[in-house]
């Protein structure tokens, strides 16, 4: 088999069989899991036509208590120190895929709604929006701010928003996370919903925080 | 040591790295979208969830439900490690490590907390045994540099851990890097001897900041030489996987009745490990660096194997053509050593027999050992050597374990030669230390020979014995 040099890099760090996938005479295993990355880099380049991917590593299920392979990917046009993963899992005799990359595609227009649901009274320093689902191909075109903030499609909202303490006066913490509960109930925003007061608008996230709080809605 | 958080903390935290998927995706700790919660946070957020959490389903590799349920009920009343803040999950995104860290911050103390999870997979052994012959390994260089990319500024505390693989990568980056204060290896390997010589300097200054937490029969310290001080814990597990449950994280957390946790030291090293330990390290020097990557894969491939208890995939291993050669070196090796150190090999074989290994192939080094000459002549005619075996009164389970596996006896045949080259007291088995002088690093310069060469010796000595007499007699007629 003609494997390119980084697809031999990524199985040489999972596989035993270095001189095997150097000739290219992969054995069962190998085979199996190159099928799975080569299925994987192609079903992340036809999700997102317009960004390009590279994988980066695997930790196969082998020896796990997963049912599925994790493969570590990177995309080119965007600056993160973290990988991406997505999941594969062989079912029936096909390779089904899922991934974590949609996050990026609507998380601005996730945050801009959440922003104008907060609205001007709640002083919000950042909001950080992710999503706890891995979502495979069937979502490719119809995933949407809405459908997804509402669990139309379930996605598994986590929103944090960081506040400006200094900005909250004569109020009691409690009721401004009271109060963004509202704001999203009423919205019909469902998911995890982090709340942090900092000190100020220039304050550390980790440093100088005032309070906290976890809400589910 | 100047962290503030206490051993039970490190190891709590160490065990939190491995939680996946824990009544949810939201179960999982090392997950970026973790990112500026507190453990706590974490903590309540999967216990709201308890009721998803399968008791009997294993979470990750050996460790059920219910023990990780109540490792977090153990985390609750702890307001210190529930107050430290997730800075940062990283997943790495260079080679193929796929490795998985975290930078905490403790805000009481203004101490950073940098953990390493070890991988779970099989393929952690590949890396796990890279170290033998790779210096630094690609994912210790990984781990290094993403650790320099962390901004640690207004941190008075720098402190690395990690579990495994992770505390192999936390002993290196403190050995790498100055600014670390504090180290706690949990269950991590060591070095190479040629790493210990390669960064001697930088290991005598930084030692002195490395705590290895171990469990007492833990199989994975053992492998090469360790840096630092070291504390061996009991251990409690002895679930489904049975002996290989003692390198889990949660092997050495012990439960009272209100659920808080608590270590216990035990007095030293499981005697097995420490054999196998020393015989490992003893092996591991006898072979030339360039033969150290198939060594170092066939061992990778044997634990991989012994950790699941396959017997068949363990003799596939052993006589797989690209392995046959170092296998048999390693299998010869094993064997002269059970003339100076029979226990060593009874620690072997109770290993294997705890991890329910066929009790036919633990037979056949005994067998090896038997018929080393009957084996080198014709060890090659499978057929005719069974049928001696039967007629030898051979015990049943050795001659029907090698009838199932007939490949088995070109390995053998190649062992026979090898047994009588090998001088199993050549290379000394204790760990290396950077504070050694050099000519103590390998050679224990035993005058050796061979069994075969003693009783060739006998032989000569008697012939020469024999001549002489027939002289005198000779000339005295």
């Amino acid at each position: 088999m003609e494997l390119t040099s980084e697809e031999k890099k990524i199985l040489s760090g999972i596989s035993f069989d270095a001189e095997g996938i150097e000739s290219g005479e992969l054995n069962e295993a190998d085979e199996k899991l190159l099928m799975e990355m080569r299925a994987t880099l192609a079903y992340l380049k036809e999700k997102y036509p317009e960004y390009n991917f590279e994988i980066t590593g695997c930790e196969p299920k082998s020896g796990t208590a997963r049912d599925y392979d994790e493969w570590y990917y990177k995309a080119l046009e965007i600056v993160r120190e973290s990988a991406f993963i997505a999941m594969a899992v062989e079912k029936d005799g096909q390779i089904e895929i899922r991934d974590d990359f949609y996050g990026e595609i609507i998380r601005e227009e996730v945050t801009d709604k959440i922003r104008s649901i907060l609205g001007p009274s709640i002083p919000v320093v950042k909001i950080d929006v992710s999503f706890w689902e891995y979502l495979g191909k069937e979502y490719s075109g119809e995933l949407n701010a809405d459908k997804v903030l509402k669990g139309k499609i379930s996605a598994g909202n986590d929103i944090k928003i960081f506040l400006d303490g200094s900005g909250i006066l004569g109020t009691e913490y409690e009721n401004v996370v009271k109060k963004i509960e509202e704001s999203f109930k009423k919205a019909g925003v469902i998911g995890d919903v982090y709340v942090v007061i900092l000190k100020d608008k220039d304050s550390d996230f980790t440093k100088d925080r005032l309070y906290s709080e976890s809400i589910y809605i | 040591m100047s962290s503030n958080l206490t051993l039970e903390e490190i190891v709590l935290i160490n065990n939190l790295l491995y939680c996946e998927n824990l009544g949810g995706p939201r179960g999982t700790f090392l997950s970026t979208i973790q990112e500026s919660r507190t453990i706590g946070d974490y903590v309540n957020g999967v216990l709201r969830n308890a009721a998803q959490i399968e008791n009997d389903r294993e979470y990750s590799t050996g460790v059920t439900g219910a023990e990780y349920k109540e490792i977090l009920w153990s985390i609750r009343p702890n307001q210190h490690l529930k107050n430290i803040i997730i800075k940062e999950v990283h997943y790495e995104s260079e080679g193929a490590g796929g490795g998985r860290s975290v930078f905490l911050f403790d805000p009481e103390y203004n101490e950073a907390i940098v953990a390493f999870k070890g991988t779970q997979s099989d393929a952690e052994w590949i890396d796990n045994v890279s170290g033998l012959y790779v210096v630094p390994t690609e994912y210790q260089q990984n781990a290094l540099n993403w650790f320099g990319s962390l901004d640690f500024s207004g941190c008075d505390i720098i402190t690395v851990t990690g579990h495994s693989k992770g505390g192999n990568k936390s002993k290196f980056i403190t050995i790498m890097d100055d600014r670390v204060d504090n180290c706690f290896s949990f269950d991590g390997q060591g070095f190479s001897d040629e790493f210990i010589r390669k960064y001697a300097d930088e290991i005598r200054n930084n030692q002195g900041k490395i705590f290895n937490i171990i469990a007492e029969s833990d199989f994975v310290n053992i492998l090469l030489n360790d840096v630092g001080q070291k504390q061996f814990y009991l251990g409690t597990n002895f679930g489904r996987l049975g002996f290989a449950e003692n390198h889990c994280a949660n092997a050495v957390l012990f439960f009272d009745s209100c659920g808080s946790m608590s270590l216990w030291k035990a007095k030293g090293q499981d005697k097995k490990m420490m054999d196998l330990d020393k015989m490992l390290n003893s092996f591991i020097r006898s072979c030339r660096m360039e033969t150290r990557e198939n060594v170092a894969n066939l061992l990778g491939s044997v634990i991989v194997n012994a950790k699941s208890g396959d017997t068949d995939k363990l003799v596939d291993t052993f006589a797989d053509e690209k392995y046959i050669d170092s296998a048999a070196k390693l299998i010869a090796y094993i064997l002269k050593y059970k003339y100076e150190k029979p226990v060593m090999v009874e620690s072997v074989r109770e290993i294997l027999n705890q991890n329910g290994f066929s009790t036919g192939m633990l037979g056949i080094g005994d067998f090896v050992t038997n018929h080393e000459l009957l084996l080198s002549l014709i060890g090659s005619h499978p057929k005719l050597m069974l049928w001696i075996l039967k007629k030898k009164n051979t015990p049943e389970n050795i001659t029907s374990f090698l009838s199932k596996h007939m490949d088995l006896f070109g390995l053998l045949v190649l062992i026979s030669k090898k047994m009588r080259r090998i001088n199993p007291l050549r290379y000394n088995g204790t760990d290396l230390c950077a504070d050694d002088e050099d000519d103590s690093f390998f050679i224990n310069k035993t005058f050796y020979i061979s069994r075969r060469k003693k009783i060739l010796l006998a032989l000569i000595v008697v012939a020469v014995l024999i001549v002489i007499y027939l002289i005198f007699r000779m000339k005295v007629n």
